[in-house]
């Protein structure tokens, strides 16, 4: 099962909604998760790896970006290299949770794992480089065809019965996040209450999502509200929701994001050795990344029984 | 601007009093100034854990002057520093003795030191 985290508009907590999922659905639903960055901002690597981790991933040239270069057959400095497969670039069972460990008092112990295949900023010139090289006169979407059946290929090489694979895009449509909404079996849109957000959202499923990458209408969608605030705006609060619900009856998750100060400390990952329990990591949103987790699990659940 | 007229010498040393006052009373600003003085400067007791920047000693100390210094303070102290400095979790420290701790302590203020934001 493969999940886009996507919309056209940035700074709706796509990446921190990856990570919530992610670990969501490994600590409470015993799921094996790989995060896919397709973001050069690389906000999601750093987040599940930490600074340091991240960089010693680009050292060991073992993120998406060098997959890529890979796959183009040079690197952005020119070197020649050979192809990669998606596993020599993914960075297994990251996760700082303690709550996958048995001896975290009494805890019961998750079988469930994340893994990161990280991005780097230079993630887009390395798609520039791959489009250069795909670019076939006439035929403007054939690097988006290449790199998505490549995606997939990789993918299914790493992917068990029963992973759970989230793509975190970045704002737009790149290539690589073309290729990952291409190969996705549900789509969720992290976005906040604000009108501007909602026309995006529609723009984004119904020009981005159907008119020009073609995803069928049974794919499905799902609108996750983030970053509410519990005071003020009472009104304004209620039309975005009852718009959203009337644009897309089914779509809209019931689950909210919160707005909470100490998310700042829940993005932060101090060292990649480092650890803590997902209260202490979520602290007063955890209700809301658990119940994230279970809602999206329910309706794929739901979506795979049609 | 005072109307008052005083001398150089009687202006600079009301203006000295009042850093010297400030530095007295607040360690955070002590701490700034010593850091301004870019100097190892060595305090005695406890004075120096207040208001200390481990990522910044970390940066200027040798890993074993880093760990002498603070093998005198409390363990209280280094989990404070820890903690302000947002250098390990509760997690992290869980468990640890002193010298576990003064080793995390270095170890993560190194690597916060190491931090360009260059990846």
């Amino acid at each position: 099962m493969r999940i886009a985290i996507a919309n056209m508009k940035g700074g709706v907590g796509k990446s921190t909604t990856a990570m919530m999922l992610a670990e969501s659905l490994a600590v409470f639903h015993d799921k094996r998760v790989l995060v896919v960055d397709c973001d050069p901002q690389a906000n999601c690597s750093q987040m599940l790896l930490s600074y340091h981790g991240l960089l010693n991933a680009k050292a060991a040239h073992k993120t998406i970006t060098n997959w890529i270069e890979s796959i183009v057959g040079k690197s952005l400095h020119g070197e020649v290299i050979s192809e990669h497969s998606a596993s020599e670039c993914i960075q297994f069972d990251v996760s700082e949770l303690t709550n996958f460990e048995e001896s975290y008092w009494n805890t019961i112990p998750s079988q469930g794992k994340v893994s990161i295949w990280p991005a780097t900023p230079d993630l887009r010139f390395a798609e520039l480089l791959f489009d250069g090289k795909n670019m076939n006169t006439g035929d403007l979407q054939n690097p988006t065809m290449v790199l998505k059946a490549k995606l997939n290929e990789g993918l299914k090489a790493v992917e068990t019965n029963g992973t759970i694979t989230i793509f975190d895009c970045p704002p737009g449509f790149s290539t690589l996040a073309q290729s990952a909404l291409l190969v996705s079996d549900a789509i969720l849109t992290p976005l906040t209450v604000d009108p501007v957000a909602l026309w995006s959202l529609k723009t984004f499923w119904n020009q981005g999502l159907r008119d020009n990458l073609r995803i069928p209408s049974s794919t499905p969608k799902m609108a996750l509200l983030t970053m509410v605030r519990s005071a003020g705006a009472a009104e304004e609060k209620q039309r975005i929701r009852q718009e959203l619900s009337a644009f897309s009856p089914s779509a809209r998750l019931s689950t909210e994001i919160p707005f909470r100060s100490d998310a700042l400390r829940m993005v932060n990952r101090i060292a990649r050795d480092s650890k803590r329990s997902f209260n202490e990591k979520y602290g007063s949103l955890r209700t809301s990344v658990k119940a994230l987790g279970d809602e999206v699990m329910q309706k794929l659940i739901a979506g795979s029984e049609v | 601007m005072s109307q008052i007229e005083v001398s150089a010498s009687i202006a600079i040393n009301a203006f000295l009093e009042a850093i010297k006052d400030a530095a007295a009373e607040d360690p955070n600003f002590r701490a700034r100034l010593v850091h301004a003085l870019d100097l190892t400067v060595l305090y005695e007791g406890d004075e120096q854990f207040e208001g200390a920047n481990p990522v910044r000693q970390a940066k200027r100390w040798s890993m074993e002057a880093f760990k002498r210094i603070w093998s005198s303070a409390k363990v209280g102290q280094i989990k404070a520093a820890i903690k302000a400095h947002g250098l390990a979790t509760t997690t992290d420290m869980k468990g640890l003795n002193k010298a576990a701790l003064i080793e995390l302590l270095y170890r993560r203020a190194e690597e916060k030191s190491r931090n360009d934001g260059r990846i």
